[in-house]
C-alpha cells in the first residue's frame, strides 16, 4: 500500500492570488498568500452586535415580572437578528464574492526520491461552485539557481529545465464534487540529485499549474529532495 | 612554459578523452610538472575536488590536499606527485544553463608577489548507469 503524504495548501484560493517568488518554496510544503475571508470579520461583528443589543434590551426593557414576552423578545431579538443578519451576509457573499474552490490538498508518494524513483502526485480540490477547468499540467522541474555578486550588490537568477510533464483535462465541474488527479512521474536515472552550495543549488520542483474560467491562473511549487 | 602531465589510473572510462570515475571510487594518478625554465616558489598545491563555474559566485570544495615542500623548480627537471582521494557520493560532474560543476585535480605553483601558475587535469564523476553499457 502505497503511503501518501497530505501537503494542504495553506490558503483559500482567490481571485487575487499572487505568484511566488522563488525563494519562498519550502521543503515539504506549499506555500501561498493567506487570502482574506469575510467570515472572520462577520462573526466578530455579530459576537460584539448580539452582546451590545443585549446589554441594551437589558437597559431598556421594562420590568420582567410585568411584560415577559417584550422583555425576552429585547433580550433574545437582538442576537437572533445578530446571528441572521451575518448569516445572510456570508450567504450573499459566497454566492457573489466568495470562492469558487475550496483548499486543494497535494499528495506525493514521497518527498525524497532516488533517481530512477517513480512519483505519484494526487491533486484534490473541492469545487464550491460550479467551474470550467480550462487545462493544467503538473510538471517536474529541475531549477538551476546562483547567487552571485553584481557591482556591490549580491544578484540572483534561475533557470528551469522541463524534465516531464502530465496535463490536467479540460473540463466542467459541476459545485459539489472534488477534482481527484492523480499522475505518476517518473525521475531520470541519469540526472543530477539536489544539490546544495553557498552560492550554487540545483533543485528539483514539482509545479501545479492550473486555469479556471474566470480566475486567475493557479501557479504552485513544491520542492522535492532527490538523492544519488 | 611549464606543462603539466596529469595520468589518471583505475578509471571506469573515458567520455571525450575525460576519465570517467563512479562516486565511491578512488581517483588516483600521478602529476608530472615540468618547468621551461627556473621557478622560485613557496610550495607547489596539489588539489583534489570540485569547484562550480558559470553565472554564480564559484563555490569549490577540495576532498583531498598535497603540499609540495619546493621552493624552486629548474628548466626541464620534472618534480612530480601521486594523488588518490575517495570521491564522495555528491556531487557528480554537471553541466547546465547556469552551473557547471566540474571535478578536477588543480596544481597551483605559489609563487609569491607575481601570478601562480595553474593548471588542472579534469576527470569526470558520474553514477552508474543501470540500464545501460558504460
Amino acid at each position: 500500500m502505497e503511503q501518501l503524504y497530505p501537503l494542504v495548501f495553506n490558503h483559500t484560493y482567490f481571485l487575487t492570488q499572487k505568484s511566488q517568488q522563488p525563494q519562498k518554496y519550502k521543503q515539504g510544503r506549499v506555500f501561498s498568500k493567506q487570502a482574506p475571508t469575510l467570515s472572520t470579520f462577520a462573526g466578530a461583528i455579530a459576537i460584539i452586535g448580539g452582546i451590545g443589543a443585549f446589554i441594551f434590551a437589558m437597559i431598556l426593557a421594562p420590568d420582567p415580572e410585568e411584560s415577559l414576552p417584550l422583555f425576552l423578545m429585547l433580550c433574545l431579538g437582538p442576537p437572533v437578528g445578530a446571528f441572521l443578519f451575518y448569516y445572510l451576509v456570508m450567504r450573499l457573499w459566497f454566492l457573489f464574492v466568495g470562492p469558487r474552490l475550496g483548499e486543494p490538498r497535494l499528495m506525493v508518494s514521497a518527498s525524497w526520491l532516488r533517481l530512477g524513483d517513480e512519483l505519484s502526485v494526487t491533486y484534490q480540490q473541492p469545487i464550491l461552485k460550479d467551474s470550467v477547468l480550462l487545462g493544467g499540467t503538473v510538471e517536474l522541474i529541475v531549477r538551476e539557481s546562483v547567487r552571485y555578486t553584481c557591482g556591490t550588490d549580491i544578484c540572483y537568477a534561475h533557470h528551469d529545465h522541463l524534465i516531464t510533464s502530465e496535463a490536467f483535462h479540460s473540463q466542467s465541474l459541476p459545485a459539489g464534487m472534488t477534482l481527484n488527479e492523480r499522475f505518476r512521474l517518473t525521475i531520470p536515472e541519469d540526472s543530477m540529485p539536489t544539490f546544495g552550495a553557498k552560492n550554487n543549488k540545483i533543485g528539483w520542483l514539482l509545479r501545479i499549474t492550473l486555469s479556471f474560467e474566470s480566475l486567475s491562473k493557479y501557479d504552485e511549487l513544491f520542492e522535492i529532495t532527490v538523492t544519488a | 612554459m611549464t606543462t603539466m602531465q596529469f595520468n589518471f589510473r583505475d578509471y571506469r572510462s573515458m567520455y571525450d578523452n575525460t576519465p570517467v570515475f563512479y562516486p565511491g571510487d578512488r581517483v588516483a594518478g600521478q602529476v608530472v610538472i615540468v618547468p621551461d625554465q627556473a621557478v622560485s616558489c613557496r610550495n607547489i598545491r596539489v588539489d583534489v575536488g570540485w569547484y562550480t563555474q558559470g553565472k554564480g559566485d564559484r563555490d569549490r570544495e577540495i576532498i583531498h590536499q598535497y603540499i609540495i615542500d619546493v621552493q624552486r623548480l629548474e628548466p626541464g627537471v620534472p618534480v612530480s606527485q601521486q594523488f588518490a582521494a575517495d570521491i564522495p557520493t555528491m556531487p557528480y560532474t554537471f553541466s547546465g544553463h547556469l552551473i557547471n560543476i566540474i571535478w578536477a585535480v588543480q596544481v597551483t605553483v605559489d609563487i609569491a608577489m607575481r601570478g601562480d601558475i595553474n593548471g588542472a587535469g579534469l576527470f569526470i564523476v558520474r553514477p552508474p548507469q543501470k540500464h545501460g553499457i558504460d
